[in-house]
């Protein structure tokens, strides 16, 4: 009985070694703030700006894309867009910016911006308003504004900001220096 | 209630099943499991059971996810407290069991003795306060349940015909929280110029203008309902590394946290088409629906162990332990009636009693091996799990020692283990999922599978001993002539040193690992005190057993009181709410083991003195 005993626990023992050092262990990962996909290729959309331009996103590959979802009636998005339009500036080779307004209408949104004197034909920012919020709602899921999505030169969704975002601060211009390295 | 307002009713065909949902996977209390699981460890919370009317937990969750209008009559919440039942001012039934619309007006009467409840230390809480906190605990996790879907159910709102030029509809979409969210900002500002306008009297309001505000206000308050409303994690999140499990959303979070993305929408579309399959009870697209959901998870490569989720409904269905239990019990009648006299001409009771023992050994060690994959961790990190290893040694031990003694002692004192301890793994008083996720400092590999397992193996060993030594000590009192059991003895012995050798490597590997931990390796807890009692305990018995300190009688005695002292360190530093090991802490069983112990004083004491009287 002895012996039959020693084999049982020999056994169980070498078996759940064995199983311990097999497994790998399982890191767990907290949500951030700015949370970060892993390269997923951003759907295909079509789009008029504000100054009656048609463009595809495909046509737009090659750099980084700030996807921006905004309103005029939307208090943090009108908070941040002079940032924005300061990093558009600051980058104008690198980066390019779709400002997509979520207005009831294009009018709303070009009210808007004539006031701010904001200029229409910028060359890195394109202004333009989501009929029926297509591309908001139903493609990019959108729900809170302001939401902007960063495409790589490869159009993959690389981060995402929720809610005002100083695009001034040294974060986001790391951040975005680090995606604009990967080149 | 108002929320109601918002929500279709539908009529439903009897015939409709909706368990297909069960087999969608759900992140709950950090684990991914089925739906069914959730619906039965919510279902038991609210009701006690894990089933509803005839129906399954799943099919009782589909129709509160899906058709709150019906759900809310269903008498779910039992209120066994008479107290709590007069509080929430509640008219007394055949069965305490109420539906959500009798629980909430008491509910809401007693939200002011809540904050105060709250406010008091909750340790000195009488049974009914308790009793309150818990009851409006449920009350907020069925209203999260009931709005979990309101973004994708039809909406019974009445869309102004000002706004109806501005929906572009899909053909045979239904009006969604979602898709008038679209016309939401044109609603309101329509609003705010009829407040200008003519302001807050909604008398002075045209019909068309009291049409606008309405939906408005409705719209608004969904908005509002859904806040926090977290508990049906089922969609991962598109904006977190791909096979990380760890982070889902419920419909309503992933929206309103801005995690959804363009991998969300094909998730949403075919929730949406789950809803109206139900609601139409349109079984085969429900189903095909539910196929397809679980196809655009996978594509999205967050969810990659189908297995796992198939698995653990199958075991919902067929509980391996459950089944173990009954063969268990069949052994021990076998084996009680071979050890009277009474089967000692039925041959094949032997082979059904040895038969059953083993295939119960077989399918706990199964139970085991599935909670191994699913949990992905050695099987040793909550109480419960001790309890199903312990049963699972100590019968398959009692097996291998009856294949060596043929004396049928060992089956019966191995299904009466595996019996006392099955009983007991079910009445931990528990309504949380068996499964859970160990807190930080348990969850540590290497350590589980040696320390733990090691001090459990020790257990099971210890009460296989004391079985024995309580078998032995009847013996004695039914022989009229001095008995000596010189083989039985031995293997008494060797069993006793097994039991020293294991809990002895275990309580060091223990300090071992508090040193890793806590930076100290002994510290004087109870727990560890209980694991030093075990080895002090048996060890003085040997020491003692050597130097023929003890008569049989005694050493017997003592040995079957090993039984109480396993008790006390396994379970019963427990109760005792101190201490480093707070992961271990339970309620409930207090009474329980006092009674044990108290049974054991007494059936040990009555077997000595009466062996003691053979004697003289």
């Amino acid at each position: 009985m002895r012996r039959n005993a020693m084999i049982i626990i020999g056994l169980m023992m070498i078996g759940l070694v064995v199983y311990t050092f097999y497994r790998a262990p399982h890191n767990i990962t907290a949500p951030t703030a700015t949370p970060a996909n892993t390269g997923i290729t951003a759907p295909n959309f079509s789009f008029t700006s504000l100054d009656n331009k048609t463009y595809e996103l495909k046509d737009l590959k090659g750099k980084l894309i700030l996807l921006h979802f905004w309103a005029s009636w939307c208090a943090p998005c009108v908070v941040e867009l002079p940032s924005l339009i300061k990093l558009a500036q600051d980058y104008p080779d690198d980066i390019m910016i779709i400002a997509l307004s979520n207005d009831n209408d294009s009018e709303s949104a070009m009210r808007f911006l004539r006031k701010e004197s904001i200029n229409l034909h910028s060359s890195n920012i394109i202004w333009a308003w989501d009929n029926n919020k297509t591309i908001t709602y139903d493609i990019f899921q959108t729900m809170i504004l302001p939401e902007t999505i960063i495409l790589d030169h490869n159009l993959n969704m690389v981060k995402k900001y929720v809610g005002d975002t100083k695009w001034n601060s040294p974060e986001i211009k790391d951040a975005l220096h680090h995606i604009l390295k990967t080149k | 209630m108002m929320l109601m307002l918002c929500v279709a009713s539908y009529a439903h065909a009897s015939s409709f099943s909706g368990n297909s949902l069960g087999s969608l996977p759900i992140l709950h209390e950090g684990r991914i499991k089925p739906i069914d699981t959730f619906a039965r460890i919510t279902l038991k919370q609210f009701y006690g059971r894990e089933s509803y009317d005839k129906k399954s937990a799943t099919e009782w969750l589909t129709t509160t996810l899906f058709d709150p209008h019906a759900a809310i009559n269903d008498k779910i919440f039992r209120i066994e407290n008479p107290i709590l039942r007069h509080q929430l001012n509640l008219v007394e039934h055949k069965r305490p069991l109420y539906n959500f619309t009798e629980i909430s007006s008491g509910l809401n009467a007693t939200l002011n003795d809540m904050q105060a409840i709250l406010q008091k230390d909750q340790k000195s809480l009488t049974p009914a306060e308790r009793d309150l906190i818990a009851m409006h605990k449920n009350a907020v996790l069925y209203t999260q349940l009931l709005r979990s879907f309101s973004l994708i159910l039809p909406l019974n709102v009445k869309i102004p015909d000002e706004l109806k030029g501005f929906i572009k509809q899909d053909k045979a979409d239904d009006h969604t929280f979602l898709s008038l969210k679209k016309i939401e900002q044109i609603a309101l500002s329509k609003t705010k110029e009829i407040v200008a306008k003519k302001g807050e009297d909604l008398s002075q309001y045209t019909q068309a203008e009291l049409n606008i505000v309405t939906f408005s206000y409705q719209l608004q308050l969904l908005q509002n309902a859904a806040e926090k409303n977290e508990i049906l994690r089922i969609i991962p999140s598109s904006w977190n590394a791909k096979n990380d499990e760890n982070i889902w959303y419920s419909p309503w979070a992933i929206f309103q946290s801005g995690n959804a993305g363009p991998e969300t929408a094909p998730l949403i579309t075919d929730l949406k088409n789950i809803a109206r399959a139900y609601l139409e009870s349109n079984q085969n697209i429900f189903d095909s629906s539910i196929t397809d959901y679980k196809q655009h998870l996978h594509d999205t490569g967050h969810y990659t162990s189908s297995y796992k989720i198939d698995l653990e409904r199958l075991v919902n269905q067929f509980n391996p332990f459950d089944i173990g239990f009954g063969l268990a019990i069949i052994a021990f009648i076998a084996s009680c009636l071979l050890l009277s006299g009474i089967g000692a001409h039925m041959a094949w009771l032997r082979h059904i009693a040895l038969g059953t023992l083993a295939s119960s050994a077989i399918l706990q060690g199964i139970f085991i091996l599935y909670r191994i994959i699913i949990l992905e961790r050695p099987p040793v990190g909550t109480l419960y799990e001790s309890i199903i290893f312990v049963s699972f040694v100590a019968t398959l031990l009692a097996w291998l020692c009856e294949r060596r003694n043929r004396d049928m002692i060992f089956v019966f004192l191995g299904s009466l283990s595996a019996i006392a301890l099955g009983l007991l793994s079910f009445n931990i008083p528990s309504s949380q999922d068996s499964m859970i996720v160990l807190s930080a400092v348990l969850n540590t590999q290497f350590w589980l599978a040696t320390h733990v397992l090691c001090i459990t193996l020790g257990y099971a060993w210890c009460i296989l001993v004391a079985m024995l030594a309580h078998f032995m000590l009847w013996e004695k009192t039914k022989s009229t002539t001095p008995v000596h059991f010189t083989n039985r003895l031995k293997s008494l012995h060797t069993l006793t040193l097994i039991a020293l050798l294991l809990t002895s490597v275990g309580t060091i590997l223990g300090g071992i690992w508090a040193d890793q931990s806590w930076g100290r390796f002994w510290g004087w807890d109870p727990k560890e005190n209980g694991a030093l009692l075990i080895v002090l305990w048996i060890a003085w018995i040997m020491h003692a057993q050597l130097g023929k300190e003890f008569s049989e009688k005694t050493l017997l005695a003592l040995l079957g009181f090993t039984n109480v002292i396993v008790a006390m360190a396994w379970i019963g530093v427990n109760l005792l709410g101190v201490g480093l090991h707070s992961y271990g802490f339970t309620e409930g069983l207090l009474a329980g083991l006092a009674a044990f112990t108290i049974a054991e004083i007494a059936l040990l004491t009555y077997l000595w003195i009466k062996v003691k009287n053979h004697a003289a």
